[in-house]
């Protein structure tokens, strides 16, 4: 999936990065793009704990 | 609420004022993207107002009667232009938007509702009471511009406290207050227009979300912070850059100039945005750096600025004043480099390596951190996983590196990370939209780890405008207001009441805003008289200011030994107490204000 210039939104958006990722799980390219999306989810799921915890720590000092 | 409905329209006629001088003053640069087009000359018209009033403040024209005529006469040129628009933009019908398009329509749309709630309300913002909002009033009350050598952020190019001045001259300070507001919502705008023509409606709506539904923007917006100034200057910088890279548009340099050269007419740190601008600008445009791009990019860029750093220069010597070259009292530049670097964690390589971490789960000492949206984190990071050999995303992330880094090395407040938010929120959109569509874990994590936060972020933001809404809505009086919202608003009633304008008051409060008396002041930091000065320099500073009374707090011991020094009466021991949070109604303990009428003789 690229970043599409100028006004081809056709090229872009979710529908391209959906048809990207499913590209992405053919051939040769699949091992190239699994570790970015388990590096994704990986930095996902540990900023969104860590937000969490500030979050908790944040209403704790309300209460 | 009836000032409040009147505000409303002014803002907008603001705006078109904006979009006319804009449209007048740069009839020759054009870019090929008309929504690209209004934004610039928004941004243009705003950055020549900020510069008319900074050139009629030293000339002494400081007031309604100059300002207003040019103000509706340029709010008419930008109705007629946008009137006969010739490529009107043309949105899309809002059903043929899926539901949570909608939903995130509705979210902004609420937040806009909650910003001008807020900004509705009696300034009460501590810096603004200072100086954002204190100096514009002090100059619109002497109808010219003059130097505040009390306070050392006055030296900082002020451009969008011009543009506040301009709201005074309008009306009063809740209409200075709107500009900041409007240039945030221009921003909106902006990073919803630049994500739409890279990624389509959905970016856009998740982009504009990410950058402005977060508590921290309601703050930032509402407060008379000049931040969002900085975010729509580096925002247009960078979109008029990319159309340079992208389709070879020449006037997208010097229009990436222009704004470059506005940011570093806010703030110093617009000097850092412009540079870093110019650092991304060579990496993009490498294949044409030549001396005619490199002028067309730096010329405008110097000549937006450059009036800021001259007048520095004639007053004190030092166009950086006093962050660079020094220029302050020994004790006040030790104070104010204590200051600049008490916030953050640390400044060793691995505490910038943990700035993520702690933006996400230990924000707090970046000074309000802890209401950042997480989603700039979380999710831009994704961008740069999917688009790694995209070189405009590697040159985009080049920039926000360099500008964290310098951000680190000076002062890690999470406010002046907001210049970053335009470009990190278009970064975000599209890791969120990338990663949701490759899996069904990374659609899981994305949409419900944007939800929860904007749900989060919403709920935290209604609490924080909600303390506005009695005295907007009127059920609340401003006095009621100010003396719960503002720190020792009981002593500058008193002084209101019992000082007049023969008298001089020097004070260490900072509710400067609301003062009526002539006044100055010791020095934010002790810039004018240091805490350690001994009794000539104390007598040496009453007399050269013509101080008549002096108004501290009985907490202050400097400032009270000093007093010492000085042949003085106290006349009123007046309570007051400072206030911790404006939301949570924190207050600090009781104190005294000491007010001191100071003899004649010597």
């Amino acid at each position: 999936m690229r970043i599409s210039g100028g006004f081809a939104r056709e090229t872009s958006g979710p529908r391209a990065a959906a048809a990207a990722g499913r590209a992405a799980d053919e051939g040769p390219r699949r091992r190239r793009i699994r570790p970015a999306y388990a590096l994704a989810v990986m930095w996902v799921v540990i900023g969104l704990g860590l937000y969490t915890f500030e979050m908790l720590n944040l209403v704790g000092v309300f209460g | 609420l009836a000032d409040c409905l009147a505000h409303v329209p002014l803002a907008g006629a603001t705006l078109l004022s904006w979009f006319g001088l804009g449209s007048i003053v740069s009839a020759r640069l054009r870019v090929d993207d008309p929504l690209l087009d209004i934004l610039n000359r928004l941004g243009i018209g705003a950055i020549t107002f900020a510069l008319l009033t900074f050139t009629a403040g030293w000339a002494r024209l400081l007031y309604p009667a100059a300002y207003i005529p040019v103000f509706a006469a340029t709010a008419l040129v930008g109705a007629t232009v946008a009137a006969r628009g010739r490529r009107p933009l043309r949105p899309s019908r809002l059903g043929c938007w899926r539901w949570w398009e909608l939903c995130l329509l509705g979210l902004l749309v609420a937040y806009v509702a909650l910003d001008v709630l807020a900004v509705c309300a009696p300034i009460s913002s501590p810096d603004a009471l200072l100086y954002h909002a204190a100096n514009p009033a002090l100059f619109e009350q002497a109808h010219r511009i003059f130097e505040v050598p009390w306070n050392s952020s006055s030296y900082e190019p002020f451009s969008v406290e011009m543009l506040v001045l301009d709201g005074f001259l309008l009306w009063d300070s809740v209409q200075g207050a709107f500009a900041p507001l409007l240039l945030a919502l221009v921003t909106l705008v902006a990073v919803m227009g630049f994500a739409d023509r890279v990624a389509g409606r959905s970016a856009a709506l998740l982009a504009g979300a990410i950058f402005f539904a977060q508590p921290f923007m309601v703050w930032e917006a509402t407060s008379v912070f000049i931040e969002s100034g900085l975010a729509l200057a580096a925002g247009l910088s960078a979109w008029n850059l990319y159309r340079f890279a992208r389709f070879h548009e020449p006037s997208g340099l010097v229009l990436a100039g222009i704004f470059a050269g506005g940011a570093a007419g806010m703030k110093y740190l617009g000097l850092i945005i412009a540079l870093t601008v110019a650092a991304v600008a060579v990496v993009l445009a490498s294949r044409r750096l030549t001396y005619r791009n490199a002028l067309a990019f730096a010329v405008p860029a110097l000549a937006v600025a450059l009036p800021w750093y001259v007048k520095n220069a004639l007053l004190t010597g030092n166009p950086f004043y006093p962050h660079v070259f020094g220029g302050l009292n020994a004790s006040a530049a030790g104070e104010l480099r204590h200051a600049m670097r008490s916030f953050g964690h640390g400044h060793s390589p691995l505490d910038f390596l943990l700035v993520p971490a702690r933006l996400l789960g230990d924000a707090k000492a970046f000074d309000a951190g802890e209401f950042l949206s997480p989603l700039f984190v979380v999710f831009a990071p994704v961008a740069l996983l999917y688009y790694r050999r995209d070189k405009r995303v590697l040159a985009l992330w080049g920039g926000v590196l360099l500008y964290v880094a310098a951000w680190f090395v000076t002062t890690q407040q999470a406010r002046f990370l907001v210049p970053l938010m335009p470009v990190l929120a278009v970064l975000a959109a599209l890791g969120a939209l990338a990663l949701a569509s490759q899996g069904r874990l990374g659609r899981v994590l994305a949409v419900a780890g944007t939800a929860a936060a904007l749900a989060v972020g919403l709920a935290a933001s209604a609490v924080y405008a909600a303390q506005f809404a009695p005295v907007v809505f009127g059920t609340e009086s401003q006095d009621e207001f100010l003396r719960e919202k503002v720190s020792n608003y009981e002593g500058v009633e008193w002084l209101n009441r019992n000082l007049g304008p023969q008298d001089r008051v020097a004070t260490d409060v900072w509710a400067l805003l609301y003062l009526q008396v002539p006044y100055t002041t010791f020095g934010t930091m002790g810039d004018l008289l240091p805490f350690n000065a001994g009794p000539q320099s104390t007598r040496s500073f009453v007399a050269r200011q013509g101080v008549t009374h002096i108004a501290i707090l009985d907490g202050d011991g400097d400032r009270r030994r000093q007093v010492g020094y000085l042949h003085v009466r106290l006349i009123a021991k007046v309570p007051v107490r400072s206030v911790q949070s404006r939301t949570r109604a924190d207050f600090g303990p009781r104190h005294d204000m000491l007010v001191y009428a100071i003899s004649q003789k010597r």
